[in-house]
């Protein structure tokens, strides 16, 4: 196909399924094509590609790589520093992140803070959630569960069971 | 663009009626070239550029060679033509092109909007148009704000794809099977997009 942006917009989707589907194989191949169209592409095409091959790396398991690609996405770069065991990093960084990405950015500085000891700290930045416009507590129930389990197990009381039907 | 945008320049002179003379000076062309754009408007596609461009309509899997060997046109013209009209790589939206997209959907010159959106190629992924009655070559750029929105266009896109497939629009089909990956995506039904993908490929 010479139309060089439809094709971009065809492997971006493709590279997506793929590593969802975890069919790694496959996407290692489309990623050699990419690479073949890349530097033809507009700078927003090229932006928007770089999300989607961080994305694939992050669901492959090779942080380091999608850390590099994700450059201009500072959740990824988050989520990728996140499982690197980079907390400081995160805990210092400063992104202007609207909506549920807010919340997510958030939920993982609260649970550096949780991993490097900081317990109160955690809670303490974990609030802030309810202050984001948008977010209703629904939709973020499931993480909450999770942060508090970790929570609870940090510090070593395990009725965090109760508290969170208490909740419910 | 800015051979386009100077005559969409010329044109809004034209209609606020301004004299030719004026317009002459200003913009400094002659005046040939005012009752030109007076009369075929600001937006014309050469005859010529135009069959290349509908061939690849019909056939946007060709290639340049096939496409200069089956209209029996040079290679350099269909290379430059699609380049023109932005094949390769689409044109990304800026102010003098959201201007003029501006000006057309507040004169509702549908006929023309659809025609420098397909023609010209403009992405028009993250902007947003307020439009009504949208013409059918473009409805995939309404279907897409829908869906950003959070509207369930499912049925609405397959109806449209068919549609497209029937009059065979194969190159506007493309730019709507990618709306089409995003809905998937949202439903995670991840494997179709494979399947999509890969059917393609065969082709």
């Amino acid at each position: 196909m010479i139309c060089l942006s439809l094709k971009a917009k065809f492997y971006n989707s493709y590279l997506n399924a793929l590593s969802l589907e975890e069919e790694f194989e496959k996407g290692f191949t489309i990623l050699r094509k990419i690479k073949r169209i890349y530097k033809k592409l507009t700078k927003k095409e090229k932006l928007n590609m770089e999300r989607f091959i961080s994305v694939f790396y992050y669901n492959y398991g090779n942080y380091k790589k999608a850390y590099d690609f994700s450059k201009n996405h500072p959740l990824l770069r988050i989520l990728c520093l996140y499982q690197m065991g980079e907390y400081l990093k995160i805990i210092n960084s400063d992104y202007n992140i609207l909506g549920f990405e807010k919340f997510l950015y958030i939920y993982a500085i609260s649970l550096s803070f949780l991993l490097i000891g900081e317990s109160v700290k955690s809670i303490e930045t974990f609030i802030k959630v309810y202050n984001i416009e948008d977010i209703k507590f629904e939709d973020i129930i499931e993480l909450y569960y999770v942060f508090m389990t970790i929570y609870y197990k940090f510090i070593g009381d395990d009725n965090y069971i109760g508290f969170f039907k208490k909740l419910i | 663009m800015k051979k386009l945008y100077k005559k969409f320049l010329i044109y809004k002179a034209i209609l606020k009626g301004m004299s030719p003379d004026i317009i002459s000076q200003k913009f400094n062309i002659s005046r040939n070239v005012i009752y030109k754009i007076k009369k075929e408007g600001f937006l014309r596609i050469k005859e010529k550029e135009k069959l290349v461009l509908d061939y690849f309509q019909k056939n946007p899997f060709s290639s340049v060679n096939e496409i200069s060997r089956n209209l029996n046109f040079s290679k350099s013209f269909v290379y430059r033509t699609l380049r023109k009209y932005n094949i390769f790589n689409f044109k990304q939206p800026n102010k003098k092109i959201l201007k003029i997209l501006e000006f057309l959907i507040r004169k509702n010159d549908f006929e023309n909007l659809k025609n420098f959106i397909n023609y010209y190629n403009i992405d028009l992924d993250s902007e947003i148009l307020n439009f009504e009655n949208v013409p059918f070559e473009i409805k995939y750029i309404e279907l897409s704000q829908k869906l950003n929105s959070g509207v369930d266009i499912s049925y609405e896109l397959e109806n449209y794809l068919s549609e497209l497939k029937e009059k065979e629009l194969n190159f506007i089909y493309l730019k709507a099977l990618v709306i089409k990956f995003d809905v998937l995506i949202l439903k995670k039904q991840y494997k179709e997009i494979i399947e999509i993908f890969e059917n393609l490929k065969k082709n």
